[in-house]
């Protein structure tokens, strides 16, 4: 081991479960990656990717109650990882968009699922402690 | 959320001057876009030349607005960003917009907010 190795950087913020605070977490996590070097494109995954995870908190989680989202952000060699944890409803993301809306359908929503299943690697979710904890993983484009 | 109506022949032109078209904004945007196309008939062409980030929100309220319009009004799509342009393939969106690579030039109408 020569010990050469980037220390992992990590990113964490707290945000309310509503849309307009999310927009604003997630103008900070592009900041944050792209002074980090990440590419365009990755970033875009990824803030989408955490975009519908996190309306999915606003609308569905916390329907019924307000509450915090919390993002924890690790910039590791080749691939990001992040965990979303929030106190709102249960859910079970194993039931859930598995398939993309037929387009000529025109449905107005149901592409959230599909968006982060086609996007994220390694996508697990549990419930702890009586909060909801989604985690995935997006690789990043290699640096020369 | 503001946007800006151009003409270009007979098509109303919408640009969303606006870097994101998310869960924020997307009710919104659908309501602006319906009291802009209450009277005028014609295409309506949606300029998203200026949109970085779209999200499935957003999109939807894109559908939505082509619902609204009816099969007399077609919606069509201009200005994809790389990002834009994603979400639009991975839905495939993209088979059933009609999308134009580049906006058409217009005469300015006015501003809406």
């Amino acid at each position: 081991m020569t010990g050469q190795s980037e220390p992992h950087s990590e990113f964490h913020l707290d945000c309310k479960g509503e849309l307009w605070a999310i927009r604003s977490a997630l103008v900070d996590v592009e900041m944050f990656l792209s002074e980090r070097g990440v590419t365009r494109s990755r970033i875009t995954d990824l803030c989408l990717v955490l975009a519908e995870a996190m309306t999915n908190i606003a609308r569905h989680a916390y329907r019924d109650s307000t509450g915090d989202i919390s993002l924890t952000l690790t910039v590791q060699d080749s691939f990001l990882r992040c965990e979303l944890t929030d106190g709102g409803l249960a859910f079970d993301p194993a039931a859930l968009g598995h398939n993309a809306p037929d387009p000529a359908q025109f449905r107005e929503g149901g592409y959230g699922w599909f968006i982060i299943r086609h996007l994220s690697e390694g996508l697990s979710y549990s419930r702890k402690n009586g909060r909801n904890s989604l985690s995935f993983s997006v690789s990043l484009d290699p640096v020369n | 959320m503001q946007v800006s109506l151009g003409r270009a022949g007979d098509a109303l032109v919408i640009s969303v001057i606006e870097s994101r078209l998310d869960a924020a904004v997307a009710i919104t945007f659908k309501d602006i876009v319906r009291d802009l196309t209450t009277t005028e008939g014609g295409p309506v062409i949606l300029d998203l030349s200026r949109v970085e980030f779209l999200d499935s929100s957003g999109l939807g309220a894109i559908v939505g607005v082509m619902k609204l319009l009816g099969t007399d009004r077609p919606l069509e799509i201009a200005g994809l960003t790389p990002s834009v342009r994603k979400l639009f393939r991975l839905t495939r969106m993209d088979t059933v917009f009609k999308i134009h690579d580049t906006v058409p030039a217009t005469n300015d109408i006015a501003a809406a907010e």
